[in-house]
């Protein structure tokens, strides 16, 4: 019996005697089993597409900032962001939600050796839009030295201008890039289904965008934009072309919209009464659905006035409409038709594009304009063709907040916009930009600190220098 | 406030509005509201409410005590031991059941405890314990900044709300067909939350070894273990259809399967010679630990109340992780002893670990220990009867978590059957090294007066080098954060205790136990790169480390003030300095605790006061309940009707030092500084704190009086936890109530639970 317990007890003593010295298993056991180390690209680029539209269109950043200080929407509860009074953490959330995550998974993309033409050059297509978003909302932003990991782990700021000129040569290079007889982006183009030509009018038409956006402060993009107008460049000519993403409508990805009222059960937001009220002057038939009639009274619209106390009685006011809030599969538009129409219709002067480009618009909801809309938008066109051309470009943008943001702050119009009479910040107007995460306060706090004394931002983090396209 | 969006304050979870019982004068013997009488309080502010229309507005004074229940906790205990010649065992059993303060919570604990030894030999003894612990409840209460805190919305609340109302109607519909309730956005009726959104929890842990050991020799033996402690918990968090954050229903399930096996060998040999006694273990360890999570999100649900996965309206959401670590180990143990007064101790241990880096993954730590026991050596006065210095240094060692080491792509759920990956937003390290801790300590012993007086002090000083932390990266790197060997961080401090004994006599005994700690913590040196560590964040309001603080800083936006330390107002409000600014610290500047314990015969009564000097917190139910109007320091410009209606003029200064002429009503000025503004300041207080922490009163019932039962031992007693906070600076809370210990959330509070009071019986009795 004693025996027995001792050759037990000597094998073990041997087992663990002898195992210190075993790590040869080491590297296989810490190998991470649950997720792979390498994966297809197109089930990368799916991830990006989806994650960056649907946050540049979404209920935060879109509906609850861009869009709202843009006054296509107006909050009905919990004033605050319509105060100007903005959340830190919603900052933090808008910033690092598109550094990190889409702009990541497209360097990975753009930097993996094998990456073939076609998927390289829509990544750095993507990419260069989301850059142009994050300038657009806060200026100089990390850009050449950013998405380095720890190379350069603490990002220096580079000026709007540096980046805008590199953004344009960054679409330049991607639309010459694409090879319609090349490679197949695969199932994770879920914005084109793998129409190359599609991709390369979206690169055309955002560098096109970039370009009239910095013309005003750099000849030679006005210029640049003029030649690629007269010689035709590839860009969206029809509605088909849109930059439109179009949501699975399941409860993982429905528009992002949708999921804020059903899923989230927030109803904190109605129709603007400066969109309202725009919509009601021109009668113009988009009303009926970027707005719904008040609940008390069918026949009324009446949009909630920005940056006011709340609606005593909500039945009172227009919230925003149902193809906007209620389609769970309703498309997030990132560049349409319209918008070229209108770019076009800028830089030449010409009042045909600009009627078609209304007519466009209009068509992304199965409307026409009728003949007395169309002669009262000529008139207007004869009377000051810019401000009539913003206001359209404003009105169609509808959904698409963040770029009808940049496009007021840029010409100043819609003139009905002004600042809000709640403000938290009386007699600054409308804010200039948005705020600096404050997780770069901890992180990358010398650079930001740069940025911020060069941009003369103030301590709201809303004012200062204008953008270097608005000045 | 009918519920639905019309009357006053409706759709929103504040307090603002005109004050309660304004008749519009309940004294003034007139009839205002003109129906035949006298105006009673309240009635000549009638506002339509929640409950029905035209009602009178009168606050609830304990809307919120009244939320709460008395929990009742009961332990008891049994054991049986039996013992022979050669084998001893002992059972246990042990049941703890408690039905919590807040309605429809519990928690329930029963282990069962075996244990055995057995001499098979002269040389051969064996020995082994088993213990199963089964901790269930039906529900748990939710804590933090959530909705299924109820205590959240006494916080985001208006103090009109008749909780006794919610109660009982919580199973009916208003009018619109909703969940009765004061409204029906951000908050749910509280017993719905309670009744309906369960959170149920169940683990299962068995945990035990078995050894056997061989005399070799007389002077050397052998020990082999074998330990292993597993559990298997499951949690699940229900939100039933009709909540308003998931108006379809969501339930997510935690499978969690854990099991860590420790095997070892040691070689103990043991020999004195003269008047040195040696004692030298040599030993291996091997150890394992396999971690197994699987994870079900239920989006939406297709019929109410079913909360299975089969139940899932589109698709549910997955998450499954294992893990697997193995540490081997070596080691060794020295224990001279000399007579009976020198002490020396020296170990030596070599870690092997799978999660570092091959290469970098073996690691050495050493200790040294001294301890002398002078009354043993000289001869001392009297009064002096015990004396030992104690000195030693030691040096810890330590690993990371499995698969930190490379990036991989995480699964985000399909989008239309398509697979969608990102890469992790994590950056991972590219030497990453073992972490170390070495620590110096010196003590003294002493007792004087027959050990009537004893006080024991020690000094410490620790560095921590080469911490393996996850650190927040700039976003625009495209990481959230990354994983370092953090700098050098050094704490050091001192540890005193005095027991005194005033009187000692036959039938009664006083004695006094003081105790006081004292740590000073020091970031030395951060890593390239790192300006700072965050230890954890609310609100924009960061705790930190960053080099030359305090290991624990908070550091948020602070109003801007002058020299005077008057606030600075713009236009009437207050305006935020630019950059953030250290605002407090969670490390206290001192603990401590005085016990006392009385005796008389068979009588004993014990209560200990305990104490901390500094720690602040970051009360976020001061932050909200400010901006929500809840508080009694919102009152501040409500006094009068004319306030209320014409505003009221906040002290400060303007930009120029000329006071404050602009009058702000109370809700722009709270709502914008505890929300807009975006400061912390105001929020963040000194957690300083005495309390009654513990009164225990014992009686032993005499031993001539059992004689004639059959109790060996029986003693009754009460004791009371809790019971006095005697001393603090921090409105409404605990002090003691944060969101938790680890270093994350020390410091953070939100919608806590109120600590409670406990007063509790035992009888304990021996057979």
């Amino acid at each position: 019996m004693m025996k027995k317990y001792l050759y037990k007890l000597f094998l073990l003593v041997l087992v663990v005697a002898v195992a210190p010295a075993c790590t040869d298993d080491f590297a296989e056991l810490n190998t991470n089993p649950n997720a792979p180390t390498d994966v297809p690209s197109t089930n990368i680029l799916v991830s990006a597409i989806t994650n960056s539209i649907s946050r540049i269109h979404g209920a935060d950043m879109n509906m609850t900032y861009g869009g709202l200080w843009a006054q296509h929407y107006a909050k009905i509860q919990y004033i605050d962001e319509d105060y100007y009074s903005y959340r830190t953490a919603n900052m933090d959330a808008h910033w690092t939600g598109l550094y990190v995550g889409p702009l990541l998974d497209l360097q990975t993309i753009i930097e993996k050796e094998d990456t073939p033409a076609n998927m390289k050059a829509a990544a750095m297509t993507l990419k260069a839009y989301i850059f142009s978003v994050i300038t657009d909302m806060w200026g100089d932003i990390p850009y050449f030295s950013a998405l380095k990991g720890g190379e350069a782990i603490q990002p220096v700021y580079d000026s709007q201008e540096d980046i805008y000129k590199d953004l344009v040569v960054q679409l330049e290079q991607a639309a010459g890039m694409f090879d319609e007889g090349g490679d197949d982006l695969g199932a994770g183009d879920v914005l084109y289904g793998g129409d190359i030509s599609k991709w390369i009018k979206f690169a055309n038409s955002l560098r096109m965008r970039l370009l009239n956006r910095m013309s005003g402060v750099n000849p030679a993009a006005k210029a640049t934009l003029e030649s690629m107008i007269n010689s035709g460049a590839s860009i969206i000519s029809s509605n088909d072309d849109n930059a439109s993403l179009v949501y699975v409508g399941d409860v993982s990805y429905s528009n992002p919209l949708y999921a804020n009222k059903h899923y989230s059960g927030r109803n904190d937001h109605a129709s603007s009464k400066t969109m309202v009220d725009m919509l009601l002057s021109l009668n113009d038939p988009r009303i009926a659905v970027y707005a719904e009639p008040t609940k008390n009274d069918p026949s009324v619209y009446n949009g909630q006035p920005n940056g006011s106390v709340q609606p005593g009685d909500f039945g009172t006011i227009s919230l925003i409409g149902e193809a906007f809030r209620d389609d769970p599969e309703g498309p997030s538009h990132v560049i349409t038709y319209a918008e070229m129409l209108f770019i076009k219709a800028e830089v030449m002067n010409d009042k045909q594009a600009y009627l078609d480009g209304i007519a466009a618009a209009m068509e992304m909801y199965d409307l026409t304009p009728s003949a007395d809309y169309l002669s009262a938008a000529g008139a207007a066109f004869d009377t000051d063709y810019i401000q009539a051309i913003a206001n359209q470009r404003w009105i169609a943008l509808f959904g698409n907040g963040c770029e009808a943001f940049s496009e007021y702050r840029r010409t100043g119009y819609p003139s009905t916009i002004q600042e809000v009479p709640g403000s938290v910040y009386p007699g600054k107007g409308v804010p200039y930009r948005f705020a600096y995460a404050t997780t770069e306060f901890t992180t990358n706090g010398s650079n930001l600190n740069t940025a911020i004394s060069s941009q003369g931002i103030d301590d709201s983090g809303l004012f200062g220098a204008k953008m270097w396209w608005a000045k | 406030m009918d519920g639905n969006y019309g009357g006053l304050n409706d759709g929103v979870d504040e307090s603002w509005g005109p004050a309660f019982n304004t008749s519009i004068n309940e004294n003034d013997g007139i009839d205002n509201d003109g129906d035949g009488q006298v105006d009673e309080a309240g009635e000549g502010a009638r506002i339509d409410q929640y409950q029905g229309k035209d009602l009178p507005w009168v606050p609830q004074p304990d809307n919120f005590k009244d939320l709460f229940q008395t929990g009742v906790s009961m332990t008891n205990n049994v054991s049986i031991s039996a013992s022979g010649d050669k084998v001893y065992s002992r059972f246990s059993v042990t049941n703890m059941d408690q039905t919590g303060m807040v309605p429809n919570t519990d928690i329930s604990r029963t282990s069962v405890n075996f244990s055995f030894g057995a001499e098979l030999s002269k040389k051969l003894t064996t020995e082994g314990n088993i213990t199963y612990t089964r901790t269930h409840s039906d529900n748990r209460p939710g804590t933090g900044y959530a909705g299924d805190n109820v205590v959240q919305q006494f916080i985001w609340s208006g103090r009109q709300i008749d909780i006794n109302d919610l109660r009982d109607k919580w199973q009916t519909r208003d009018e619109y067909g909703n969940v009765y309730n004061w409204l029906h956005s951000y908050q749910n009726n509280p017993f719905f939350t309670l009744y309906k959104n369960l959170k149920p929890q169940t683990r299962d842990r068995i945990n035990g070894y078995y050894a056997v050991k061989y005399q070799l020799t007389d002077w050397l033996r052998i020990k082999a273990r074998v330990g292993d402690d597993l559990y298997r918990e499951s949690r699940k968090r229900i939100f039933a259809k009709e909540t308003l954050d998931y108006p379809n229903g969501r339930f997510d399930e935690d499978l969690l399967y854990v099991n860590e096996m420790n095997s070892d060998v040691l070689v103990t040999a043991d020999k004195t010679f003269g008047d040195l006694q040696i004692t030298v273990n040599a030993g291996a360890n091997h150890m394992t630990r396999r971690y197994e999570r699987n994870s079900v999100t239920v989006q939406a649900l297709t019929v109410p109340e079913i909360y299975n996965v089969s139940n899932a309206d589109g698709n549910p959401i997955n998450d499954v992780f294992t893990s697997d670590k193995v540490i081997n180990s070596v080691y060794g143990m020295a224990t001279l002893a000399f007579k009976d007064f020198l002490y020396v101790d020296i170990t030596g241990r070599n870690d092997w670990s799978s999660t570092l880096p091959v290469g970098s993954n073996s690691y050495f730590y050493p200790s040294v220990n001294l301890s002398m026991v002078l009354s043993e050596a000289i001869t001392l006065p009297d009064a002096i009867s015990y004396v030992k210095i104690r000195g030693g240094w030691a040096k810890v060692g330590s690993d990371t978590d499995p698969y930190q080491l490379n990036a991989v792509y995480n699964a985000n759920t399909a989008w239309a059957g398509i697979p969608s990956f990102s890469l992790s937003n994590v950056l991972p390290p590219t030497a990453l090294t073992p972490e170390f801790t070495s620590s110096l300590e010196v003590g003294l012993d002493l007792k004087f007066f027959q050990n009537r007086l004893g006080i024991d002090a020690t000094y410490y000083q620790a560095a921590t080098t080469n911490q393996i932390l996850p650190v927040d990266a700039a976003p625009s790197t495209g990481y959230t954060s990354q994983l370092i060997n953090a700098g050098k961080i050094d704490n050091s401090g001192v540890e005193l205790m005095v027991s005194l004994a005033p009187v000692r006599t036959k039938n009664f005994g006083w004695d006094i136990m003081v105790n006081f700690a004292k740590n000073k913590s020091v970031v030395r040196e951060l890593p390239e790169g790192v300006d700072a560590i965050r230890l954890g964040r609310y609100w924009s309001l960061d705790l930190e480390a960053r080099e030359g603080e305090a290991y624990g800083n908070f550091r948020g936006f602070s109003a801007k003030y002058d020299a005077n330390g008057n606030i600075i107002l713009d236009g009437g409000l207050p305006s935020r300095e630019a950059t953030p600014t250290v605002l407090g610290t969670i490390t206290p500047d001192w603990i401590g605790g005085i016990r006392n314990t009385l005796r008389y015969k068979n009588a004993s009564l014990t209560f200990l006061v305990d104490v901390r000097k500094g720690s602040d917190i970051f009360s976020m139910t001061y932050m909200f309940g400010r901006y929500a109007g809840v508080l009694q320091e919102s009152l501040e410009g409500r006094g009068s009707a004319d306030e209320v209606k014409n505003g009221y003029v906040y002290e400060g200064v303007n930009a120029d030092g000329t006071p404050n002429t602009t009058p702000m009503d109370a809700e722009t000025w709270n709502v914008f500084y505890y929300q807009s503004l975006g400061g912390h300041d105001r929020s963040i207080f000194d957690g300083s704190f005495v309390k009654l922490r513990e009164v225990n009163l014992t009686y032993d019932l005499p031993r001539g009086f059992l004689s004639k039962t059959p109790f060996g031992k029986l003693s009754v007693g009460a004791y009371g936890r809790n019971l006095w906070l005697i001393f603090s600076n921090l409105p409404h809370i605990d002090p003691e109530t944060a969101f938790g210990n680890s270093n994350g959330i020390q410091g953070f509070e939100f919608g806590q639970t109120p600590s409670a009071r406990t007063i509790g019986f035992t009888v304990d009795a021996t057979f």
